[in-house]
């Protein structure tokens, strides 16, 4: 306990807690415009460090990764735009709420779950960090192949009354996601000799068209006369009520978040969908869930902020980075001469507990930005008219999916993806489980082919080894529930129908 | 009518990657091949979507809202693909601002084409001072300019 504190007295100088702020406001901002995410600030911003001393420069990369991950939920909510993948999810009931003009609302309550998971994670991991390392050790490529699957399935029970349609959605990802270079024999799939196919399809350009373009074509259809409510101001605040009523689902998420974090490349895109599909399914009303529900908001926001404090355990015990942005720390832990690893989390207290003070500064910052920077954004969002809106949401689609790398090949893709998320949804193919699985489908694919490959084709060895058993039990519990969820759901409504018809 | 054609297509389309990954190398690595992943997803697509014509067919899935693209959305689909060529001919500042001068006339609720020119043009150089000017991200000045 001593070392704790000495640690955090030696962290807390006016310099590291100026990078703080500097980060997570960077990152706020950054991960908020569609196109660009947390990884492309910290790959912005890191080249400030090269001269920096090693705590400066974790201060800042640590609150940009932790602002990114909150400001991408500002586009979800606003414009129907994740700023990051992980923030698909808050779209579902942000942007109704935003459409019912209580924008101001869903971003406050987005605010103070992404702080409540993120501190709620960093409390958790600063007691248990030494005890999950061992137990991250005990992963194999079997327990991730199924911890993508029941991410997968996860989606696909939210699919509301058709889970065919969700399945059918959710392989549609798995078959974009095979477009390209073979991750195991580099042979190329499907790319019909286009060169810039061989990288396959990039993800941020692919989910930008299907929820912001796609949305920008539904809001055509609509046309400048749909009715869209007035953010009243005063209707904007939360009260201590709201809070209360949604304890438990920010109590859930935080922990799902915090157990996803520490498994590696599970990253925060299963544990928004993981923390709102388990909060539909414990809630009262769980068809209220999509219509804009506070809950609806909090469960995603909570797990996915909860995640960055669990992805420096596999980080720092072994060197594996959880995602994209953590992969960026490692190279920044190695440019400075840390190499993390098992030895490191005991002998280089003074740079592993200051990590953990600083998400518990960005996650406090982040707070002060979003109750107060940010809705009045989302204020002037909502006095835009529908014509302006119309044309600023087809622009950034475009802009956005260019943005991402600067070829105009991923405008395109952007396009192709807006046409085919907006016709699917025509139909009543949702595009969530589709958008999940163009991301979890390479990393799923490469998990379950090196486990036949090491077990010479046994596929029970997905099935019986101890962890990986448990998830299977626990994906098939929670499809057993969703579809009694549904079913529930459905009853409700045919007898609403019944009573209306009377 | 939409879903169920949606349906045949995808089955068409499984049934073509389920052929296409035949010619994948390597196929006697069994899952090390390429061709591995592909034919497994391919299947259980082709066959849900069959589950899912037959669950239309017994009238399951309740009745299929009638699908209605109005045109004003088929022509933002097309200005949409020309805005990205026409980005690639005349750069970023022309070709913006004529996209969104047009998607914003499709649904100017009488608005003048004056009023729309303004806002078009405000928007555009708002996106260009974050993008260009604040961020440093490649916007591209086109081919005719370079």
């Amino acid at each position: 306990m001593s070392g704790i504190l000495e640690a955090f007295a030696t962290a807390l100088t006016p310099m590291n807690l100026l990078m703080v702020a500097l980060g997570t406001a960077s990152g706020v901002t950054l991960g908020a415009i569609p196109g660009l995410t947390a990884t492309m600030a910290i790959a912005i911003l890191i080249p400030f460090t090269y001269g920096f001393q090693i705590l400066p420069a974790t201060a800042l990369m640590l609150g940009i990764y932790c602002g990114g991950m909150y400001g991408g939920s500002i586009a979800a909510i606003l414009i129907r735009v994740p700023g990051a993948p992980c923030n698909a999810a808050t779209a579902l009931d942000g942007y109704p709420m935003a459409r019912q003009g209580l924008a101001g609302r869903a971003i406050a309550m987005s605010t103070i779950a992404s702080a409540v998971g993120g501190l709620f994670s960093t409390a958790v991991l600063l007691i248990c960090v030494a005890g999950l390392a061992r137990f991250v050790l005990m992963f194999s490529t079997e327990e991730y192949f199924v911890l993508t699957v029941f991410g997968v399935v996860m989606v696909i029970s939210l699919s509301g009354r058709s889970m065919t349609r969700g399945f059918i959605s959710a392989l549609l990802g798995l078959v974009v996601g095979q477009v390209g270079l073979d991750p195991i024999l580099p042979h190329p799939r499907f790319t019909f000799g286009v060169t810039n196919l061989l990288t396959g399809f990039p993800v941020v350009p692919v989910l930008i068209g299907l929820f912001c373009l796609s949305q920008g074509f539904h809001m055509l259809e609509e046309g400048a006369t749909a009715s869209r409510p007035r953010m009243v101001y005063a209707k904007q605040r939360l009260a201590f009520r709201d809070l209360w009523a949604v304890r438990r689902t920010l109590l859930r998420s935080s922990l799902i978040g915090t157990l996803v974090g520490i498994v590696p490349a599970a990253g925060p895109n299963i544990a928004a969908f993981l923390g709102y599909s388990e909060a539909r399914r414990a809630s009262r009303q769980p068809e209220a869930f999509g219509t804009g529900l506070l809950e609806g908001i909090a469960a995603p926001e909570a797990a996915n902020n909860a995640v960055p404090a669990g992805a420096l355990v596999p980080l720092l015990s072994f060197g594996i980075p959880g995602d994209t942005v953590t992969a960026i720390l490692l190279g920044g832990l190695l440019l400075h001469g840390y190499t993390p690893g098992p030895m490191m989390i005991r002998e280089n207290v003074e740079l592993i507990y200051p990590m953990f003070l600083f998400l518990i500064l960005a996650n406090l910052c982040m707070l002060v930005i979003g109750l107060f920077g940010v809705r009045p954004v989302a204020r002037l969002v909502g006095l835009a008219g529908n014509r302006l809106l119309i044309g600023a949401v087809c622009m950034f689609g475009v802009v956005g999916g260019f943005a991402y790398s600067g070829q105009l090949t991923e405008a395109l893709i952007t396009v192709l993806f807006g046409i085919v998320g907006y016709f699917l949804e025509k139909i009543g193919i949702p595009i969530v489980p589709m958008s999940i699985t163009v991301i979890l489908g390479p990393m799923m694919e490469v998990y379950l082919r090196q486990s036949l490959i090491a077990s010479n084709g046994d596929v029970w060895t997905l099935v019986f080894r101890p962890i990986a058993a448990g998830l299977w039990v626990l994906a098939a519990l929670m499809i057993w529930s969703s579809v009694r969820v549904n079913r529930r759901i459905a009853q409700s409504a045919a007898a609403l129908a019944a009573s209306e018809s009377n | 009518m939409y879903l169920v054609g949606t349906y045949l297509v995808l089955m068409a389309a499984a049934a073509g990657i389920y052929v296409g990954a035949m010619s994948f190398p390597a196929r006697h690595l069994g899952p090390a091949g390429p061709g591995f992943f592909p034919q497994l997803v391919a299947g259980v697509l082709f066959s849900l979507c069959l589950w899912g014509l037959f669950l239309s067919w017994a009238g399951a899935e309740g009745p299929q809202p009638r699908v209605r693209i109005p045109p004003r959305v088929l022509l933002g689909m097309g200005v949409s693909l020309l805005y990205i060529l026409s980005m690639e001919l005349v750069g970023y500042f022309p070709s913006t601002l004529l996209f969104v001068f047009l998607i914003m006339s499709l649904v100017r609720d009488g608005a003048g084409y004056g009023r729309l020119a303004a806002e078009s043009l405000a928007l555009t150089a708002i996106v260009f001072l974050l993008f260009r000017i604040i961020l440093k991200t490649y916007l591209p000045l086109g081919i005719l300019f370079e």
